[in-house]
């Protein structure tokens, strides 16, 4: 493998694309230890600090594919350029298996028509563990790639739509962007890839 | 311990009625003889505070300490933040998985096509200034994918199952 493999790639389209990582960081608020970071952000909510900006606080994100910053007036947000050594050491993709058992294979009102989308791809619930792995592993992929959609930025942080493929089908899933590269699942399905 | 220590709850015996748990963290902002006024925050929504008294034998004292300039804020502001201060920690009433209804009708919600009456379903068991998330989306008899998945209110949603 090259040095500049990761850095340097070709995509879909046969451009080339350029993965330089950085790390959000919003004054005062520290990673680790979580408990710190937790109390820290608090504080900020108190003093009335934007939330946006402090629930991008530690995360990763490819230079290419960032919201703009500063966010706002009086930002006190800047980036960190780090090591996609760093990004993929630290980087992991969780996915809780209820998505799938509690939310897409309950019933078609509840998960209003998704359930389908699933069954006509071959899949039922007994395939939630199975599916949950993919995800991990498919979404954990794509995002070290930098290839993820920016969504909505809000208090909640940054939420990100992220491409997976399922017996040759392919669609769009909901992420949320966390602190140090790790990724949540928000909705196993979050609409066709047009 | 002093004002403005980092602490952690070592034994939750006597406060759980201030939904208290071992390992919780938070500020000493007043030390009386054996006692202490600690600001805790709530795990499950950002933002929201209680302020309980707990012994201080209760206590076990942090090494990490907050940096001064917040400890200079937090200082000022420190009367305006009691004064707002919930006597415990209050559990969100809804939860992950939960089925929900939108009861109200927001420019906030209609920018994303969901309005008064959509259903959705919970995805994540916290909260950030009373703020959950929602998923709305889902396939119309097309098969095409309607709605999105976004932040509402606690207070904006009425839980049907």
């Amino acid at each position: 493998m090259g040095v500049f493999d990761d850095l340097i790639k070709i995509d879909e389209n046969g451009e080339i694309v350029y993965n330089q990582w950085i790390e959000w960081d919003h004054f005062f608020i520290t990673n680790k230890p979580e408990w710190l970071r937790d109390i820290l952000r608090n504080i900020m909510a108190l003093f009335g600090h934007c939330m946006n900006c402090t629930a991008l606080d530690g995360c990763y994100l490819v230079t290419r594919n960032m919201p703009k910053q500063p966010l706002h007036e009086r930002c006190d947000c800047r980036k960190k350029n780090i090591t996609q050594a760093i990004v993929k050491r630290n980087a992991n993709a969780e996915c809780d298996i209820r998505k799938f058992t509690e939310y897409v294979f309950k019933n078609t009102q509840d998960s209003k028509g998704k359930n389908q989308i699933f069954y006509d791809l071959g899949f039922n619930i007994d395939d939630s563990g199975y599916l949950q792995t993919e995800y991990n592993k498919q979404a954990l992929n794509q995002y070290l790639n930098g290839n993820y959609v920016l969504k909505n930025l809000d208090r909640r942080g940054q939420r990100l739509a992220i491409p997976i493929s399922l017996n040759g089908t392919s669609f769009y899933s909901g992420w949320l962007l966390c602190p140090e590269g790790k990724i949540r699942n928000t909705t196993p399905f979050g609409g066709w890839i047009k | 311990m002093k004002k403005l220590d980092l602490v952690k709850l070592r034994n939750d015996k006597l406060y759980k009625n201030f939904n208290l748990v071992k390992d919780m963290h938070g500020i000493a902002i007043e030390i009386k003889y054996d006692n202490a006024d600690v600001l805790f925050f709530n795990p499950q929504n950002v933002g929201d505070y209680a302020i309980a008294n707990v012994k201080i034998v209760d206590l076990e004292l942090e090494k990490e300490k907050l940096p001064v300039e917040l400890e200079k804020e937090l200082l000022l502001r420190l009367d305006d933040i009691i004064a707002k201060a919930k006597n415990a920690i209050e559990p969100i009433k809804i939860k992950e998985y939960d089925i929900v209804e939108l009861i109200v009708e927001e420019d906030r919600y209609t920018k994303y096509g969901i309005h008064k009456g959509t259903r959705g379903c919970v995805i994540d068991n916290n909260a950030v200034q009373d703020y959950i998330e929602v998923d709305f989306s889902g396939i119309d008899k097309n098969g095409e994918f309607y709605g999105d998945c976004i932040s509402v209110k606690i207070d904006d949603l009425k839980v049907i199952k």
